[in-house]
C-alpha cells in the first residue's frame, strides 16, 4: 500500500498522522536527549533563580518589586513606586535588589522595570546559572534541537511535497489544504523543538513546586511586613497571584497580568502542578498516623 | 584522625524554605520513607532533586522490625523501591513492633523484650537487608509502658540484636532519656552496654510530661525542644564512638523559628566536640 | 507462635477500648482465652495498667489527629 497512491482525502488524513508521528517523534527524541538522571544541585533557596527559571527575567523583576515594597524598601503609590528615604543599595545584598532600589531613587512607573537595559543584565546571570545547570537550554542544547528539527523538517516537506508533485504531474491542482496542512505541521513543529526550558528544567520546576508545596499550603495565612521571605518564596515558585488575601492585595494590584498566569498555572495545569510533598494529602500511608511530612509523632511511647 | 560528624534535621514540608535556604548549616536531611510509598513519581523524584542538594537519609516507620513475625516482602519492597529512587546515604527504622493479629496500632510500640523478638528483629534485619540491598539503621523506641513478656532490660534486649545482626544502631537519646526517667534505669550505664563501634546515628528531640501528677511520665512527642539532659548524653556518646556520627533533630510540630532549630543543632555540634575533645584527652 | 499470640493480645488491648476495658476487668480470664501460655498470662495480669492507660490515650490522641 503506497500512501502516494492515495487519493487527496486519504493522503490528508494520511498526512495528518503521519505529521502527528513525526511531531511526537521530536518531542520523544528532545525529552530522552535532555533528561538525565541526576538532578543537578542549584540553589533552591535564590527566590529569584527559581522565579527565572518558571518565567523569566520579568517575573524575577515582578517577585523582587513585590519583595521591597513587603520589606518596606520600595514604596508605592498607585502605579508609581519609589525607594523609601530609608533604604540605600547597601541594605540588601542580592544585585537585582540592589539594581532595582538604584533605579528608583525618584518616583517612577512600576512597569519601567521591564524596559530597563540595566536590570535586564542583572537578570543575565540567573540566565547563566540555569543555563549552566542545563536547566535552560544552552548552545549544544539549541544545536541539538536545531538538527531534530531540520530532521523532521525535511521528513514532513519531502512527504508532502512528493505528493504535490505527483498530483501536479496528473493534473490536478488542489493541493493548498496539503500545502496548509504542511505550513501547519512545520509551525508545530518548530514550537514542539524549542521550549523555553529543558526537560531537566520542566521536572526541576516542577520538583521545587513539589518541596516548597507546604508553602502554598501556607499562603493565605503569611503576612506582609517583611518578617518572613516566604512570601517572596510562594512568589518565585507558584506566582504572584498565589499570594492570597487582602494582605497581599497591593502585589496582585501591581502585576494583574502576572496574577491571572498564576492562576491558570496552579494545580492540574500548565507547566507540571503543584506536586507537593504529602501537603495535598497525596499519600501518607503510614500506620503511625504520621501526618503528610508530618514525623513520626515521636519515635514509641505513643 | 578526622572524625566528620554530620548534623541535622528532619524534612518537613513548613521547614523546607528553612533548611533549603540554611544548607551551609545542615549537614543532612532525614526524610520519613512512609509518607512516600504511595507517592506520585513526581513527589519521588522531587525527593530525588533534594538529596543532589544535600544529603538524605529514610527513616522508616512502619516495617515493624522487632517482631516474632516475619515483615511482609512487599513492605520491604517498598523501601528498597524508594532507596533505589532517591538514592539516600542511609536508612533506618525501628526497633518495635506496629501490628498483632491484623491489628494495626498506629504507633511504635515497644515489643516483649524476649528471645523471640530478638531472634524476630535479626531474621526481619536479614531480609531486610536481602531486599534493599544496605542494612538499616535501627532505633530503639521509647514507651510509656513496659511491656509485658519481657525477660530481660531494654540494653540486653538492644545489645543482643545489634551484635547478632549487621545493624548499625541508631541511637535516640530523648528516647533513652525518657525510658529512663519512667522506668528508672540508668541511661549511661544503657549506653555504655551498647557496642560503641556500631552506633552510627543519633536522634535528638524534646518531649512533655503526661499522666497523674504524682507519676508522671515522659512522652516523647517531637513537639519540644531538645532538653539539656539529652545533650550531655550526646557529649557521653560522642566520647565513646569512634567513628562518625549522623545526628538528627527531629522536629514534627510547633514549629519554632528556623535558628532555633539552627542554634540546637549547634548545640549539637557542641556536645559532640565536647566528647570527642573528652576522648582525646583520655587517649593521649 | 506463642509470641505472636502475645504481640497481637498487645496489639488489642493497645488499640482497642473494648478489649482493653474486659482486659482490665478480667485480665487473666482474657489471657487465657487468648491463648497465651502460663508465663504471658503471668506477665500480662502484671501489666503496668498506668502506663497502658497512657499508652491508649496517646494513640486514640494521634488516631483523632491530635498529638
Amino acid at each position: 500500500m503506497n500512501p502516494f497512491d492515495f487519493s487527496g482525502p486519504q493522503f490528508l488524513l494520511f498526512y495528518v498522522i503521519f505529521a502527528g508521528l513525526v511531531i511526537g517523534g521530536v518531542v520523544f527524541w528532545r525529552r530522552r536527549a535532555e533528561l538525565s538522571a541526576a538532578p543537578p544541585r542549584v540553589d533552591l533557596s535564590d527566590p529569584y533563580l527559581i522565579a527565572y527559571l518558571r518565567a523569566g527575567e520579568k517575573e524575577v523583576l515582578r517577585v523582587a518589586t513585590i519583595a521591597l515594597i513587603d520589606r518596606g524598601l520600595l514604596v508605592r503609590d498607585g502605579r508609581q513606586i519609589r525607594r523609601a528615604e530609608h533604604a540605600a543599595p547597601d541594605a540588601v545584598h542580592r544585585p537585582i535588589e540592589k539594581a532595582l532600589l538604584k533605579k528608583y531613587t525618584r518616583s517612577g512607573e512600576v512597569s519601567w522595570i521591564f524596559e530597563d537595559d540595566g536590570l535586564s543584565k542583572v537578570c543575565e546571570s540567573y540566565k547563566h546559572t540555569l543555563r549552566r545547570a542545563r536547566l535552560l537550554p544552552d548552545e549544544s542544547v539549541n544545536q541539538a534541537r536545531l538538527v531534530r528539527l531540520v530532521v523532521a523538517c525535511f521528513v514532513l516537506t519531502g512527504v508532502g511535497f512528493t505528493k504535490v508533485l505527483l498530483a501536479l504531474e496528473a493534473g490536478r491542482t488542489n493541493v493548498g489544504f496539503l500545502i496548509i496542512l504542511m505550513i501547519v505541521a512545520i509551525v508545530i513543529a518548530v514550537k514542539v523543538s524549542f521550549p523555553r526550558l529543558t526537560e531537566n528544567g520542566k521536572a526541576m520546576l516542577e520538583d521545587v513546586k513539589s518541596l516548597y508545596g507546604g508553602l502554598q499550603d501556607r499562603a493565605t495565612l503569611q503576612s506582609p511586613g517583611g518578617a518572613s521571605v516566604e512570601p517572596m518564596m510562594v512568589a518565585a515558585v507558584f506566582g504572584v497571584g498565589a499570594l492570597t488575601g487582602p494582605a497581599f492585595l497591593s502585589a496582585n494590584e501591581l502585576f494583574p497580568e502576572a496574577r491571572n498566569r498564576s492562576t491558570s498555572n496552579s494545580c492540574g495545569s500548565g507547566d507540571g502542578g503543584c506536586g507537593s510533598s504529602c501537603s495535598s494529602g497525596s499519600s501518607c500511608g503510614s500506620s503511625c498516623g504520621s501526618s503528610c511530612g508530618g514525623g513520626c509523632g515521636g519515635c514509641g511511647g505513643g | 584522625m578526622i572524625v566528620r560528624d554530620r548534623f541535622g534535621l528532619g524534612w518537613r514540608p513548613k521547614l523546607a524554605l528553612g533548611i533549603l535556604s540554611n544548607l551551609d548549616r545542615i549537614d543532612v536531611v532525614e526524610v520519613i520513607a512512609d509518607d512516600y510509598f504511595r507517592a506520585p513519581h513526581r513527589e519521588r523524584r522531587a525527593l530525588r532533586t533534594l538529596s543532589a542538594q544535600t544529603p538524605v537519609t529514610l527513616h522508616g516507620v512502619t516495617l515493624g522490625l522487632a517482631s516474632s513475625v516475619p515483615v511482609e516482602v512487599k513492605r520491604l519492597d517498598q523501601i528498597a523501591r524508594l532507596c533505589a529512587d532517591v538514592g539516600p546515604v542511609s536508612w533506618s527504622e525501628h526497633l518495635a513492633f506496629v501490628r498483632g493479629g491484623g491489628i494495626e496500632i498506629g504507633h511504635l510500640a515497644a515489643p516483649p523484650r524476649c528471645a523471640a523478638t530478638i531472634d524476630g528483629a535479626i531474621a526481619n534485619l536479614r531480609r531486610a537487608r536481602a531486599i534493599a540491598g544496605i542494612a538499616p539503621q535501627v532505633e530503639n523506641v521509647a514507651t510509656l509502658i513496659d511491656p509485658p513478656g519481657s525477660d530481660r532490660d531494654e540494653a540486653t534486649w538492644v545489645s543482643e540484636i545489634i551484635r547478632n545482626s549487621d545493624s548499625h544502631l541508631l541511637l535516640d537519646l530523648h528516647n533513652l532519656h525518657a525510658n529512663a526517667l519512667n522506668f528508672n534505669f540508668d541511661p549511661l550505664d544503657f549506653i555504655s552496654r551498647m557496642p560503641a563501634e556500631r552506633i552510627s546515628a543519633v536522634h535528638l528531640a524534646g518531649g512533655k510530661w503526661i499522666g497523674r501528677h504524682e507519676a508522671p511520665r515522659l512522652l516523647d512527642d517531637h513537639l519540644h525542644d531538645v532538653p539539656d539532659p539529652v545533650y550531655d548524653l550526646l557529649e557521653e556518646v560522642a566520647a565513646r564512638t569512634p567513628q562518625a556520627l549522623t545526628v538528627i533533630i527531629e522536629r514534627d510540630g510547633k514549629f519554632p523559628p528556623i535558628e532555633s532549630l539552627l542554634d540546637q543543632l549547634d548545640r549539637a555540634r557542641a556536645a559532640v566536640a565536647r566528647g570527642r575533645q573528652r576522648a582525646r584527652v583520655l587517649a593521649a | 507462635m506463642n509470641e505472636s499470640r502475645l504481640e497481637s493480645f498487645l496489639a488489642k488491648i493497645y488499640v482497642d477500648e473494648n478489649a482493653r476495658a474486659k482486659f482490665l476487668a478480667d485480665p487473666r480470664g482474657e489471657a487465657v482465652k487468648a491463648g497465651l501460655t502460663p508465663q504471658q498470662i503471668e506477665d500480662v495480669v502484671k501489666i503496668d495498667r498506668d502506663g497502658l492507660e497512657l499508652l491508649a490515650e496517646s494513640l486514640k490522641r494521634k488516631k483523632q489527629g491530635g498529638r
